[in-house]
């Protein structure tokens, strides 16, 4: 069983939100329903100085906060580590979205929370998700952490690699090259 | 004092309104109220606590008669159990507002997380209803062996559920504010304040009404110098517990927690905190309770209505602090520099405004269903007989 990971370059990111645009579409989100967003952060002072943007989703992570609040499991890690949502389950309690530290959930017309599943349907097929094959600069590396052979575990072996809110013990599945 | 028409008419419009306010909330969903993706718990999260603390104070009070044996409170203890199954109710009311999918909770059963404190939280009150109407029935059937049996059980189930609802928040490892420890203990003490502050505002009703006798009007007035001085004992253990969240909050700078601590001081919360919760949960009740002795009843209903008022905005207030902080997921982000948009709207106002109806309508309605009064035990009849005292009269 794959063990999915995801990888972002966030230094070549440009900010065109192409991949929130993708994955809106190809989910059909409704309005205000976002699951890829980005953060924008100034840094120095003029006139030395830049911007960083970084690409902010689920991190599917190992010790999700939201899987551990659902009282009803309708939000629930899968085997390959997607933390993954049945709607039909969800009672709209929000616990999920106050619980999760990287406000990463969002709450659909029909009020329950909803959230990035990475495209399962794009995977059993083989495909990246379509945020990642949307991305003009390959920010986004999407591949199987437990395959020492993948794209994503060789990049990460050439670069230095941090996760957000790591001090949280979330043990997100998204890292960010440094 | 109004009278029972009077209650009725309030209580009705309350509740007419209240369910206009909810079929607008179940047809427009989150759109018509003051939630959002970065704030998802609202105003009737609150009501919701704020309804359940007040049912778990009164168990509390009433356990005093059938678990710590304490005979002056009898005479009150059907009412304090009704009026803490009817906000109990009310507070599943809010709570099923708030809920997008309330008919979902059905998978509770089917696959439930046992991690998860919102499953025992509803696993405990659901066990807490039924418990507790259990526990009506047989006071209602006067059957005291079995009251014996289950007023433990049902004071230790209160207990249980108001401390799992304090771990809903405390256990909430991205909210800085309610993320800790003592907050479970801390949602009992409130609790206890809270039904004691409703039972002292009963005290002051039924003793204007005529649904009961002389004798046990007499009975309750012995009570309220009792609950007054309850009340201000528990006031300064809160008041504690507060002095040391405000050292807690700004010790440090825990992320989250200063933030949050700093919107009541000088942020958007500085008024409703100060005036709102300082002011009509301690300041008001303190000064009324000590500078109107004379004038009793005027002091407790202002006392009690003043912390009524008070612990609602105060659960409120707690729920905002800990959510429109922004989180900090990237360091300097732009994202963080503005407090995240919140409020109350009309059809939350409305829905609460149901809660406080449902809860005077229904206690109203079972008042004239039941037999409230409570009748002497056999030893005490037996005392009367021998004694010739008259028999017991039910001014109904």
């Amino acid at each position: 069983m794959a063990r999915f990971g995801l990888l972002i370059d966030a230094r070549k990111c440009t900010g065109c939100h192409a991949c929130s645009i993708a994955c809106a579409e190809y989910n059909e989100l409704e309005e205000e329903v976002n699951y890829n967003r980005l953060e924008f952060v100034e840094k120095g002072s003029y006139p030395h100085v830049k911007m960083d943007i970084i690409p902010l989703q689920c991190m599917h992570c190992d010790n999700a906060p939201c899987v551990a609040v659902c009282s009803t499991q309708a939000t629930f890690k899968e085997e390959n580590g997607i933390v993954s949502f049945i709607a039909d389950k969800c009672t709209g309690c929000k616990a999920c979205m106050a619980a999760c530290p990287y406000d990463a959930r969002a709450l659909n017309e029909a009020r329950l929370a909803e959230k990035c599943r990475w495209c399962p349907e794009k995977l059993t097929q083989g495909e990246q998700p379509v945020c990642s094959s949307t991305c003009m600069n390959e920010v986004r590396l999407f591949g199987d952490l437990d395959d020492p052979n993948s794209e994503i575990n060789k990049k990460m072996a050439q670069h230095e690699v941090s996760q957000l809110l790591d001090s949280h013990g979330t043990k997100p599945r998204i890292y960010y090259i440094k | 004092m109004l009278n029972r028409k009077m209650w009725l008419s309030i209580s009705s419009v309350l509740v007419l309104i209240g369910a206009v306010g909810i079929v607008n909330i179940f047809i427009q969903g989150e759109h018509v109220m003051g939630t959002s993706n970065y704030v998802p718990w609202g105003s009737l999260i609150a009501a919701y606590v704020f309804f359940v603390a007040i049912s778990t104070g009164l168990t509390f009070l009433s356990s005093l008669a059938h678990v710590f044996k304490w005979g002056k409170i009898e005479v009150m203890t059907k009412r304090l159990t009704l009026a803490s199954i009817v906000t109990l109710m009310m507070g599943f009311v809010m709570i099923g507002v708030e809920l997008g999918s309330p008919l979902s909770l059905f998978y509770i059963l089917i696959s439930p997380n046992l991690q998860a404190p919102i499953f025992w939280m509803g696993l405990l009150y659901g066990i807490y209803m039924a418990l507790h109407i259990v526990e009506f029935f047989f006071q209602l059937k006067e059957d005291h062996g079995k009251i014996k049996i289950i007023s433990p059980i049902v004071l230790v189930v209160a207990i249980a559920a108001q401390g799992t609802l304090g771990a809903v928040f405390g256990m909430s490892i991205a909210r800085g504010y309610w993320n800790e420890s003592y907050i479970s203990i801390y949602f009992i003490l409130l609790a206890f304040v809270s039904g004691l502050a409703f039972a002292i505002l009963m005290t002051v009703i039924l003793t204007k009404t005529k649904t009961i006798s002389e004798s046990d009007k007499q009975k309750i007035l012995v009570l309220q110098p009792i609950f007054s001085k309850m009340l201000i004992g528990l006031l300064i253990v809160t008041v504690f517990f507060n002095i040391w969240k405000w050292f807690y909050s700004l010790y440090g700078n825990m992320p989250g927690k200063a933030e949050a601590a700093l919107l009541m001081v000088g942020g958007p919360l500085t008024i409703p905190y100060w005036v709102l919760e300082v002011g009509l949960v301690f300041v008001l009740p303190i000064i009324v309770l000590f500078a109107f002795k004379q004038r009793k009843q005027l002091s407790l209903t202002i006392a009690s209505i003043s912390m009524l008022i008070g612990f609602l905005a105060m659960r409120i207030i707690m729920v905002f602090a800990g959510q429109i902080v922004p989180l900090t997921v990237v360091q300097g982000s732009e994202s963080t520099n503005q407090l995240r948009e919140f409020g109350i709207l009309w059809s939350e106002w409305a829905t609460m405004g149901f809660g406080v109806g449902g809860t005077i309508l229904l206690y109203l309605i079972a008042e004239r269903l039941f037999d409230l009064n409570v009748a002497p035990h056999k030893e005490e009849r037996r005392k009367r007989v021998n004694t010739g005292e008259g028999s017991y009269s039910l001014a109904k």
